[in-house]
C-alpha cells in the first residue's frame, strides 16, 4: 500500500518525508516495545507505534524501514524529526489509536506477519 | 592489520557504552551500520549486525556499570564483541528465553526490556557465545559471515 494511502485511511498528518508518500510498503509492523519490531529484519515495512521517543526513529533507522507512523496523537520532538529526516524517514501522526489505526489499514489491504514464527 | 592468529582484519573499532547512558544508546549501533554500507557489506547482512549492535548497546545502558563494543571485519566474517563490567547474568538459559526480563519500568517506558534483546542477539548472529560472571561482568561474542 502507498504510504500515501495509509496516511489518507488514517487522517494523518505528515511531518516529514513527503518524499516518501508515492512508496508502496507491503508491510506492517505494530508495536510500542522496539525489541518486538527488531524480531524481524524486514525492511519493507511501516512501523506503527504510541512509542514517541528517538528510539522508535533509531529502530526504524537500524531497520532501514522508511516510514513511522505514530498513533494517539502522539507529538514528535524536533530530535525525533531532525533524525527522521536525515535518513530520509517520513513521520505520519495520527489520531486513531493503534487497534483502529492497524484494524483500518488491515481492512484497507495492509498485511504483516501474522504469526511471529513465520518465515 | 592482523589478529593475534595471523588473520587479515580489515577494519576495526572500539567504542565505549557509558553505566545509564540511555537516551543516546543506539548511536554506537548507528555508526557500526554506516562504517559497514561504506565497506559495502550486503544489506541484509548489515541489518543483522545494527539490530545486534543496538541491542547489545541498550544492554550495556540499562543493566551494566559500563563496556566496549568492538566491531572487528575480517575478509570472511564480521566480529562484534561486547564486554562490560557489571553485575552478571546470573541464568544465562532464562537470559536467552524470549519475554524474560529484568528491566526497570522506566526502561520499559522507553520501548526496551521486552525480554527480546539477548534472544535478538542471537538470532541475527551466525555464531553467539555468552560469558557470565557474577559480580564481575559479561562477555559476548558475535559473528557475522559475509
Amino acid at each position: 500500500m502507498e504510504l500515501g494511502r495509509m496516511a489518507e485511511i488514517l487522517e494523518a498528518e505528515v511531518i516529514c518525508g513527503q518524499e516518501n508518500l508515492h512508496l508502496d510498503i507491503p508491510l506492517a509492523v505494530a508495536s510500542d516495545m522496539m525489541s518486538d519490531v527488531l524480531v524481524s529484519t524486514e525492511c519493507d515495512r511501516v512501523l506503527i507505534s504510541g512509542l514517541c521517543t528517538i528510539h522508535t526513529v533509531l529502530t526504524a533507522q537500524i531497520l532501514d524501514l522508511k516510514a513511522v507512523i505514530f498513533v494517539r496523537n502522539k507529538v514528535p520532538t524536533a530530535e525525533m524529526i531532525e533524525a527522521a529526516r536525515e535518513n530520509d524517514i517520513s513521520i505520519l501522526r495520527t489520531g486513531f489509536t493503534m487497534f483502529a489505526a492497524c484494524g483500518e489499514l488491515y481492512k484497507h489491504g495492509l498485511r504483516g506477519r501474522r504469526r511471529v514464527d513465520e518465515q | 592489520m592482523s589478529n593475534e592468529h595471523g588473520e587479515q582484519v580489515t577494519f576495526q573499532e572500539t567504542r565505549q557504552v557509558e553505566q545509564g547512558d540511555f537516551a543516546t544508546a543506539g548511536q554506537i549501533a548507528a555508526s557500526f551500520k554506516n562504517t559497514l554500507k561504506k565497506l559495502g557489506v550486503a544489506s541484509p547482512v548489515i541489518r543483522r549486525i545494527a539490530i545486534a549492535s543496538y541491542e547489545a548497546e541498550i544492554n550495556l545502558a540499562i543493566h551494566s556499570w559500563g563496556g566496549t563494543m568492538r566491531l572487528i571485519i575480517y575478509p570472511d566474517r564480521v566480529r562484534l564483541l561486547v564486554d562490560d563490567v557489571g553485575p552478571g547474568i546470573e541464568n544465562i538459559d532464562l537470559a536467552m528465553q524470549e519475554g524474560y526480563s529484568t528491566a526497570s519500568e522506566e526502561v520499559r517506558m522507553l520501548g526496551f526490556g521486552a525480554g527480546m534483546g539477548m534472544p535478538n542477539m542471537k538470532r541475527c548472529a551466525d555464531a553467539f557465545k555468552i560469558e557470565s560472571v557474577l559480580g564481575k561482568g559479561t562477555s559476548i561474542s558475535m559473528d557475522f559471515n559475509l
